[in-house]
């Protein structure tokens, strides 16, 4: 396999419960260290020559069809030098779950690769697979995104189809295939959900927002409106009423978040949110005028208003954009990462943030490679593309 | 919530690596064990060209006895099946017998289904036919090796060990004179010494060789396969069964739980 995935428990946050945050601290940090800067700016009406995609415990450019996915990233060194996933050339898009990846091809299929536990490759394969394996049921895909083990396809018609592990119904199926019969895994629509535009996947749930402004949750029921309807786990897609109209879905392992009405806000488990204890309703961060949200293993991102971006989470994650210990399990609230430009999204792997500005610059912060040293507190300056 | 799920995803990777994990003891004390829960299995057949009138068979913890277990063509219909189960302390086995001949070179799969839960339908295991039935017996010239295992020394208890005793069977010459690889179990009879056996009565117990020995009996605190062995001497009459429930003739042995087999 190309990847070695690491599979990392989450630690839940010690000491006493904290109230939720009510003030958006601005940590004094050390301004962005701004090294070799590629010479091609685009203007900022532009959109970016490429899109940036979390990977597993790194990070993705994909620019002219392929996915570079270093191993390491090194600020002087573009991402886009990095290999060629899968040695692809027509990639039109990308996951990654814990232990596998898919994309989505030029011709609007999928194609998955890596563990294959819990059918994640949803190929009709029994063994994991180094190479990749496209999924024969499935066309028309728009977009792919992947939880931990289990992925979903936005098709083009706006449906949406689901495979992988489903202990929960967090794929949609009413069918849960235990290992010993993977090979029979496949994506399966979701019932009762349409126009899809964003889904999120965590461990035992998922939930989509619609184009309508609905989100629907099924699996795990995590919120007591959604266990109140369908108990504590159910397959079939259940609109959440008080997220109608939320966008920027996230998850990790544990929580998801949203961006909702100018707020960010949050459900499942609170061990990396700064509020825990008290009620199992949504947890509110206090980001001015959220536009975005976006989650890591263990702390979170958002893309506020006047594009700046505040961070949350595990301090131990390192990728807050702060100087931190890692020996500190106490979970922060927002703050603002300083020393960046105007912000136009976010993006949060394992434990590193990332920002692209409007100018269709690179910042990232967190660990950038496998090494001890390789630790970034404050933002850096990455090259995506060569020098042209 | 968090716990919960923490305590899944820690149950899961146990099961992927070890199938049980076990707390180290602190200075020589006693020690502690955990283990993973006993959890749905899928027995057989698992090769790829299983004969036409295969029992589909798994072996489930016994609160999924009310569940409805049906053999389905993969995409297909449910086959018509007679049901027998072998009720232990805590896992059932359940044997689905098609009352006609599966369609040759066919995927199917054995499922649990209870329409009151979300997700209704559990697949626990499939299998792909080949081209013919099997009617013949197999062979069970000899036992082999008949031992009884007791934990008598002073680590007896520690850790995930248990006293005992277990029985295990090792070098059966089992065979099935018609298909190389056919998948053997072994039907096991529990007898009171000297006591008839009846061919009538269900066996206690099924259970497959694992490295060509079966275990009877509790071999660890994690081992939830508990066929009662109690007093100084039990009566064990066995049979080897192929996929299709073909039984070979059985054997008896005569077995002294006083002592560890030397």
């Amino acid at each position: 396999m190309r990847r070695i995935v690491v599979v990392v428990a989450l630690v839940a946050g010690c000491g006493a419960p904290a109230p939720a945050p009510v003030v958006v601290p601005t940590v004094a940090a050390t301004p962005a260290r701004r090294l070799e800067v590629s010479p091609s700016r685009p203007a900022e009406s532009e959109s970016a020559p490429f899109e940036i995609v979390k990977g597993t415990s790194s990070l993705c450019v994909l620019t002219n069809g392929a996915a570079h996915c270093p191993h390491d990233i090194a600020a002087d060194e573009p991402l886009a030098n990095g290999p060629i996933l899968d040695g692809l050339p027509n990639v039109r898009g990308l996951s990654f779950g814990q232990d596998f990846h898919c994309v989505v091809t030029a011709d609007g299929k999928v194609a998955c690769g890596g563990g294959n536990h819990f059918g994640q490759l949803g190929a009709g394969v029994a063994e994991e697979s180094a190479g990749l394996k496209v999924l024969p049921t499935l066309s028309h895909v728009k977009r792919v995104v992947s939880g931990p083990f289990t992925s979903c396809a936005i098709l083009d018609d706006g449906k949406l189809s689901c495979w992988g592990k489903n202990e929960s119904g967090e794929t949609g199926s009413a069918t849960n295939i235990l290992p010993d019969a993977r090979v029979v895994v496949e994506p399966e629509l979701v019932a009762g959900i349409q126009d899809v535009t964003e889904v999120a996947i965590a461990w035992g749930a998922s939930c989509a927002a619609m184009a309508n402004g609905d989100v629907a949750c099924w699996g795990t029921a995590d919120l007591p409106e959604h266990k109140k309807l369908r108990g504590a786990q159910d397959e079939r897609p259940t609109v959440i009423a008080s997220l109608a109209g939320a966008t920027s879905l996230s998850a990790n392992e544990q929580t998801f978040c949203a961006v909702l009405k100018g707020k960010v806000v949050c459900w499942g488990s609170r061990s990396m949110l700064l509020s825990r204890g008290g009620s199992k309703t949504l947890t509110e961060l206090a980001i001015p005028d959220a536009q975005r949200v976006s989650l890591g293993h263990s702390h979170g991102c958002a893309l506020g208003g006047g594009g700046d971006v505040y961070c949350f989470g595990a301090a131990y994650s390192r990728a807050l954009g702060v100087p931190v210990s890692d020996r500190d399990y106490e979970p922060r609230g927002p703050a603002k990462v300083t020393g960046l430009p105007r912000v136009e999204k976010v993006f949060c792997g394992a434990s590193l943030s990332c920002a692209l500005t409007v100018g269709h610059e690179l910042y990232c912060w967190g660990r950038l490679g496998t090494r001890a040293s390789d630790i970034a507190p404050t933002p850096v300056q990455m090259r995506v593309l060569p020098n042209r | 919530m968090f716990e919960a799920r923490r305590r899944s995803l820690s149950a899961v990777v146990c099961a992927l690596a070890l199938g049980v994990s076990i707390v180290a003891a602190h200075g020589g004390r006693a020690a502690a064990c955990s283990c993973v829960g006993p959890r749905p299995r899928f027995l057989s057949p698992h090769a790829a060209n299983a004969p036409l009138n295969s029992h589909a068979r798994v072996e489930v913890p016994n609160d999924y006895a009310k569940r409805t277990f049906v053999l389905r063509a993969h995409r297909g219909a449910v086959v018509p099946t007679r049901v027998a189960t072998i009720a232990g302390a805590e896992l059932t086995v359940v044997d689905l017998a098609p009352t006609s001949a599966l369609a040759p070179e066919t995927r199917y799969e054995i499922a649990a289904v209870d329409a009151n839960l979300h997700p209704s339908t559990l697949v626990i295991g499939t299998f792909v036919t080949g081209t013919s039935s099997d009617v013949v017996a197999p062979l069970l010239p000899s036992l082999g090796t008949v031992r009884t295992n007791l934990n008598l020394g002073p680590s007896a208890g520690g850790m995930c060990t248990v006293r005992g005793p277990w029985i295990t069977v090792a070098k059966s010459v089992a065979q099935d004179p018609n298909r190389a690889d056919a998948e053997l179990g072994f039907y096991v009879w529990k007898l009171a010494p000297g006591a008839a056996y009846d061919a009538r009565k269900p066996p206690d117990a099924l259970v497959f060789p694992f490295r060509d020995a079966i275990s009877i009996g509790k071999t660890s605190m994690c081992d939830t396969h508990e066929i009662e062995l109690s007093g100084a001497s039990v009566d064990l009459v066995l049979a080897a069964v192929d996929e299709a429930g073909n039984r070979s003739p059985t054997r008896r042995a005569h077995v002294d739980l006083t002592r560890p087999t030397p």
